[in-house]
């Protein structure tokens, strides 16, 4: 456990079979904060974890017998939230008049960590996440955003010089 | 601070949904109950076009519904070389057999060719059907029984009666029950054998249409062309 009740998921479902409901319970909040970071959206996140969850519960019986049925997961999730990414562009590009929204906009503002993240893409911000805060190395994000491994350090790199260009991001908060 | 210090505070401002689990159980319920629904749309759309193909597909005059006070009383156990064989109930083809039996041939050559190819006793089962159309199923059942999920299915356009002669005909592979049900239809005055099946090289199935007013003879004669070329086939 980390100081947010969080478990890293490389340190659980390693080579295991547990019961869904174990992994869910291991992994649900982990997920859930992370893809709040990714998206910006609160009702975004539960939503996408919601699903998330339920493909590989309708899957378990061969995620479960994976190396890494964890990394499966946020795998999952971030090909869904992918997917409604490039749908919501598109649907923004077919607007007449669009409007310029940022879903990040609307996460609570209670962080200069958020407001620093926000000048991110997605795919940077998932980048930056699954490497600081989940301990992943590059070759396993590289697999789970699908994309390559040069990519994947560019968009670290990119996630670290924008929290570090946060005023106050370093600071007591 | 480090980066993932920096992370994990920003994390911290989003408090996780506390009955997630049972949203996620919920959610799960939804996704099979449209499965369901779907799978029930699907299966209705098939059957209602099962008698949409039988009428707009057929190529000849449609014959409608068979008498059945004409067929004789429903067997569900056959002897042949003085072994009994009875029809498996669980399978679907021998419970539509069993339904439907007309009549059975195990006298004089049929039974008796089949045995002596196979070197193992065997029965010869005709049966009627009565979807759209009088519809006659030849089953040979080996001894130790039949075992369905192992056959195979191949379209035989194996013998039609033309001027009372039967004529015998080879063999076409097809892919599917269905297609070799509507693709073969029964003209008048003829007998079309639509399709047979092969079970692990010993036992075979056939289908028949036979054409309104053909009567014991004409099966059995076509009956006994089909065996002939099986003989043929195996020989």
């Amino acid at each position: 456990m980390n100081a947010i009740g969080v478990t890293p998921p490389l340190e659980v479902g390693t080579s295991r079979t547990v019961p869904f409901e174990v992994f869910f319970a291991e992994q649900h909040d982990a997920l859930f904060r992370a893809l709040c970071l990714v998206t910006g959206s609160r009702a975004e996140a539960d939503d996408l974890s919601q699903e998330a969850f339920l493909r590989v519960w309708e899957r378990w019986d061969r995620v479960s017998r994976m190396d890494h049925p964890d990394g499966y997961l946020f795998r999952t999730a971030m090909n869904l939230f992918r997917r409604r990414y490039r749908r919501a562009q598109v649907a923004a590009k077919l607007q007449p008049a669009p409007r310029r929204t940022d879903d990040f906009a609307e996460v609570e503002d209670l962080d200069v960590a958020i407001r620093a993240l926000r000048r991110l893409t997605p795919q940077q911000r998932a980048a930056l996440l699954l490497s600081e805060w989940f301990g992943y190395g590059t070759d396993e994000i590289a697999w789970i955003l699908g994309c390559r491994a040069t990519t994947v350090r560019v968009h670290i790199s990119r996630g670290r010089a924008a929290l570090r260009a946060a005023p106050d991001a370093r600071g007591t908060g | 601070m480090n980066d993932a210090d920096i992370l994990r505070r920003a994390a911290s401002h989003f408090d996780p949904p506390a009955d997630a689990f049972e949203r996620l159980m919920r959610r799960r319920d939804r996704a099979r109950g449209r499965q369901r629904i779907a799978a029930a749309a699907v299966a209705a759309v098939f059957a209602l076009a099962v008698p949409l193909m039988l009428v707009l597909g057929d190529d000849g005059p449609v014959v409608r519904g068979v008498d059945e006070a004409q067929l004789p009383t429903a067997l569900t156990t056959v002897r042949a070389h003085g072994v009994s064989i009875a029809l498996p109930a669980e399978l679907d083809l021998a419970r539509d057999v069993e339904e439907h039996i007309a009549y059975i041939r195990t006298k004089g050559a049929t039974a008796a060719r089949i045995a002596d190819l196979r070197r193992r006793p065997q029965a010869f089962v005709l049966s009627g059907h009565t979807v759209g159309e009088p519809l006659f199923t030849v089953l040979i059942v080996r001894t130790p029984g039949i075992d369905l999920d192992a056959f195979t299915h191949k379209r035989i356009e194996l013998a039609m009666r033309d001027d009372q002669t039967i004529l015998a005909r080879g063999t076409t592979e097809i892919d599917a029950w269905p297609a070799t049900w509507f693709s073969a239809r029964t003209r008048e005055g003829n007998l079309r054998l639509v399709y047979m099946t092969v079970a692990d090289g010993h036992s075979w199935a056939f289908r028949l249409l036979i054409a309104e007013g053909a009567d014991e003879d004409d099966v059995a004669t076509l009956a006994d062309a089909i065996v002939g070329s099986i003989a043929f086939e195996t020989a």
